[in-house]
């Protein structure tokens, strides 16, 4: 089994050190500006357009298993299941995951729930469609288009099938908006969405969105743990560049010690 | 009020049925006539195929190639294998074929079945033999646990126990002196999947050994694959089905007799489809130039 | 149970799961040491396969859902119910035939792994009869063992070797038969010699001769059995449900991807900014350097180019993108661990109370 290293231990309390102080801080008052990112602010206008149109709106976390990302995600679904259960209007929720998916209706009951709703909660409107990634990608264009959605938000972990439920969005002129982790889906998204969150901004909407100070803190101390990752690569490429300069063997030499650094055990260390 | 007209409209707005049309027949001739058009020659396949070249042929080491791809991946990840496993073939480098995936389990004994036909129809005075030259390791499940086990494991016979056909480790001559990870000289993990490349760097792997790695991954994940082969944690890439006909180049050098594969003849179809995109975008932009030219020239003119 | 209660009690167990991983990862606990009695590589390996346990009975809920959704459509015979009606006999259909299938698979398993462990049962007799001196109520236990695995190897001849069996008649059936008589031979001279000469000592070899030949038997049997369940009908229908169906309609679906990206590519990429200009750059000469044409017909310096873009453009913009991700992830998760934040999950304890006070 692998263990941390002591330098792996001491990058985790690097990195979340600065998280766990600014949520501190935060819980004490301290103001915490947070700029605008137009992606979750047309969360609003896109929820509207679906009422106004009477169509349904659908949520979908895609690939998304349980974990941290899918909790992100859940927190979006409250915001905008709270808003379709103010406006009673229909949301569709497609899932991919079992364990997502009682994960899931348990969200949206508790949105209905907060607006005082819930005898309106239909729970054929959460649907698990398959495990399979082309399986869950045809059924969701198939539900889509044939509901019609006004809105499709499209939040969470996705592969190859990104394309095409973004473009069968596309199709029935829905406005979309998406937000992923994963890097290389990004342009898709871009080219078939309206609006398209990146990275970390889809954890940031779960903040927006709430107005929770723990996750406003949690924000700023994730921007201060970048800035100390952003100083060591600095560093880091500055020990490089110099060794560039001198000779071959002091080179191999020092770039050896410094990869040797990350796989030391706790006894080489202390010696 | 009537709508305002521009020279060269419709390229501002094409029917995405003409396209979907045009995509169908751009990808569809080069397979159905056969044209075929010499790939570009990519260093990243020449650093695979160097890789192999290195090993040994007295099979004292394995080479694992994990084909975690399925049904999706059979246009671009299909022939990227069928060319590693034509050239571990060719250099009588016995291999074992094992998969994180579970629909890859046709594909694993399939592929190298109908390479090992068509190499036999080439050099038939040659033959290769299952359990002998290959051996078809199945779907594994427990994804990275199941990696952290095979890596971990101090006799892979206890965790491995039977092939996909249900023979026994121990009858199998190719897998006697396998026995942990130092065994396996090189690793070759093909997939067009998110995250089980991560997996495989990061738990195929003891403190003090870890087989070189290559990898052959579908056009989307070539960024992401890019992250790995620029900090050497991998050392030879299939950039798409473009890579694995590059793959093809070398192979027809170092083995002048052999026929093509499918990667050629694939990956022209993609180009041509490529091409036509960038026509498709060009004239895009020239339509929208059009209209802004006449709206910046000509603003107060209603109709053409 | 009051909510406040239930709501510590689920912080606390989130916490000490959360507390266990840690510490694994972070104290080196050499794989070897005791706990409860058990190596800890062996404790741990159990602990993760109890949360795999967990998700594998979360299909359960997959199943129900798709049951609940689709089956009140077709019993109230909603818009679109045929629909629903194809999707659950095609899933009843395709979870009988998988489940047929796999029953096969699991009998023409057993019928050839008898041997096998046959094999391993000498060795274990093998290796037990050398270690201990041998009164004659062990020589008694050891001949009716032998007798045993001559009965075992009986009930197999006439389980592979019926004449209705496609194997009937073959080459491989004819080369289990005769491994099957040489072991049985074997097994017979072997049981004279433990009944006339118990000097097992000098046995050994024979005991293990025997245990190789069981082996031989195990290979041959798995090949008459492979021949005899090709024309198995569950095992056709599982292959037509897999390579007929299932194969081509992913595949068809990742097809649909030329097209999309053709449609989106069209549509998206205009040239309305400087950025946007730069990008549209980027991705022609990404393009043209990886096709054929773009070395042959334009410059032979645009795969170097791309490779330069891709080294030294893309991999740090994708590196940037995951380290955020990650170090928001992280975040993330360091909050659930601590429960720190609201989940989405937790019940509203205000409009639960409003929502009480409006039915009183």
């Amino acid at each position: 089994m692998n263990h941390a290293t002591p330098v792996e231990i001491a990058l985790m309390i690097l990195l979340v050190g600065p998280i766990l102080i600014c949520i501190y801080n935060a819980s004490r008052g301290q103001p915490i500006f947070i700029r605008r990112i137009s992606g979750i602010d047309a969360i609003d206008e896109a929820v509207g357009r679906a009422v106004e149109l009477g169509r349904p709106m659908s949520f979908t976390s895609g690939l998304t298993g349980v974990g941290p990302l899918l909790f992100s995600c859940l927190g979006v679904l409250k915001y905008i299941g709270r808003k379709a259960a103010r406006f009673n209007s229909k949301i569709l929720v497609p899932s991919n995951d079992p364990e997502a998916l009682a994960l899931t209706d348990a969200t949206l009951q508790n949105a209905y729930r907060a607006e005082n709703r819930l005898s309106n909660y239909d729970p054929t409107s959460v649907r698990f469609l398959s495990s399979d990634q082309f399986a869950f990608a045809s059924g969701y264009m198939g539900l889509i288009q044939r509901e019609n959605v006004a809105s499709a938000f499209l939040f969470g972990s996705y592969a190859a099938e990104s394309l095409i439920l973004a473009e069968a969005g596309h199709q029935i002129g829905a406005v979309q908006i998406a937000a992923t982790v994963s890097p290389e889906q990004i342009p898709f998204f871009i080219a078939s969405c309206d609006y398209t969150l990146i990275g970390e901004e889809l954890y940031a909407a779960g903040a927006f969105l709430s107005e929770d100070t723990v996750q406003r803190g949690s924000l700023r101390g994730q921007d201060v743990s970048k800035l100390l990752l952003f100083l060591l690569m600095f560093v880091g490429t500055t020990i490089a560049t110099i060794s560039s300069f001198r000779s071959n063997e002091i080179k191999q030499g020092q770039s050896l010690e410094l990869s040797k650094l990350f796989s030391m055990k706790w006894g080489e260390v202390l010696k | 009020m009537s709508q305002r007209r521009y020279a060269l409209d419709f390229l501002d707005r094409l029917d995405q049925r003409i396209i979907y049309l045009f995509v169908a027949l751009a990808v569809g001739i080069p397979l159905i006539s056969g044209y075929s058009l010499p790939p570009t020659r990519m260093s990243t396949a020449q650093a695979f195929f160097d890789q192999i070249e290195k090993l040994s042929s007295t099979k004292d080491k394995l080479v694992l190639i994990s084909a975690d791809w399925g049904p999706g991946g059979v246009a671009e990840n299909r022939p990227q294998t069928e060319v590693a496993v034509e050239h571990l073939l060719r250099r009588r480098i016995p291999f074992a074929m094992i998969s994180t995936y579970a629909l890859a389990t046709p594909f694993l004994e399939s592929v190298p079945r109908e390479v090992i036909a068509r190499i036999e129809l080439e050099e038939p005075q040659q033959k290769w033999t299952y359990g002998v030259d290959w051996v078809n390791l199945g779907y594994r499940p427990n994804g990275f646990l199941m990696i952290q086990g095979l890596a971990k494991s101090q006799d892979l016979h206890k965790v491995l126990e039977v092939d996909a056909n249900g023979l026994q480790m121990g009858d199998i001559p190719l897998m006697a002196k396998v026995r942990t990870i130092r065994d396996v000289g090189l690793f070759i993990q093909i997939t067009g999947l998110v995250g089980v490349l991560n997996s495989w760097i990061q738990y195929f792997q003891t403190q003090d050994y870890r087989p070189p790695f290559v990898h052959g991954c579908t056009s989307i994940t070539i960024p992401e694959a890019y992250n790995f082969f620029a900090s050497s944690q991998i050392v030879g890439l299939f950039e798409g089905v473009a890579g694995a006909a590059s793959y093809e180049l070398l192979l027809n050098s170092a083995f002048p007799n052999r026929k093509p594969g499918e990667a050629v003849r694939n990956n022209t179809s993609i180009a041509v489809a490529q091409m036509l995109i960038i026509a498709l975008i060009i004239l895009g932009n020239v339509g929208s130039m059009t209209r802004w030219l006449t709206d910046r020239l000509r603003p107060s003119e209603p109709l053409s | 149970m009051t909510p406040n209660l239930k709501k510590k009690l689920i912080a606390l167990v989130t916490f000490l799961g959360g507390l266990y991983f840690f510490l694994v990862y972070v104290i080196p606990i050499p794989d070897e040491q005791l706990v409860l009695g058990f190596p800890f590589s062996t404790v741990h390996e159990q602990m993760i396969f109890a949360v795999q346990v967990v998700g594998i009975m979360a299909i359960g809920l997959g199943l129900i859902n798709i049951f609940q959704v689709h089956g009140g459509r077709i019993l109230y015979l909603r818009k679109d119910w045929l629909n629903s009606a194809a999707l659950i006999a095609g899933l009843c259909i395709t979870m009988f035939v998988q489940v047929q299938d796999l029953i096969t698979t699991e009998r023409t398993v057993q019928a050839w792994k008898q041997f096998s462990l046959l094999s391993q049962f000498v060795s274990a007799i093998a290796e037990e009869s050398q270690s201990t001196s041998i009164a004659e109520t062990r020589l008694l236990a050891l001949d009716e063992k032998l007798q045993g695995i001559g009965r075992k190897l009986n009930q197999e001849r006439h389980l592979l070797s019926v004449a209705s069996h496609e194997a009937f008649g073959t080459p491989p059936a004819a080369a289990f038969k005769g491994d099957l008589e040489r072991v049985e031979v074997q097994l017979a001279s072997l049981l004279e010699a433990v009944r006339t000469a118990p000097d097992l000592q000098n046995l050994k070899p024979q005991f293990v001769e025997l245990s190789t030949q069981l082996r031989v038997v195990g290979s041959s049997a798995q090949k008459v059995v492979t021949i005899n369940s090709k024309g198995n009908t569950w095992k056709n229908l599982s292959r037509v449900i897999q390579e007929g169906f299932f194969v081509p309609l992913g595949a068809s679906m990742f097809a649909l991807l030329a097209f999309y990206i053709a449609g989106a590519a069209y549509r998206a990429f205009r040239v309305r900014t400087l950025e946007a200009g730069l990008m549209m750059l980027a991705a022609l000469i990404v393009i043209l350097g990886q096709i054929p044409q773009g070395a042959a017909y334009i410059s032979e310096d645009l795969p170097g180019i791309r490779k330069w873009l891709l080294d030294n453009i893309s991999t740090p913009a994708f590196r940037a993108i995951s380290f955020g991700a990650a170090i928001a992830g992280l975040a993330m998760a360091v909050r659930m661990w601590l429960s720190l934040e609201r989940s989405p999950l937790e019940v509203d304890e205000k409009s639960t109370r409003d929502m009480r006070s409006a039915k009183e």
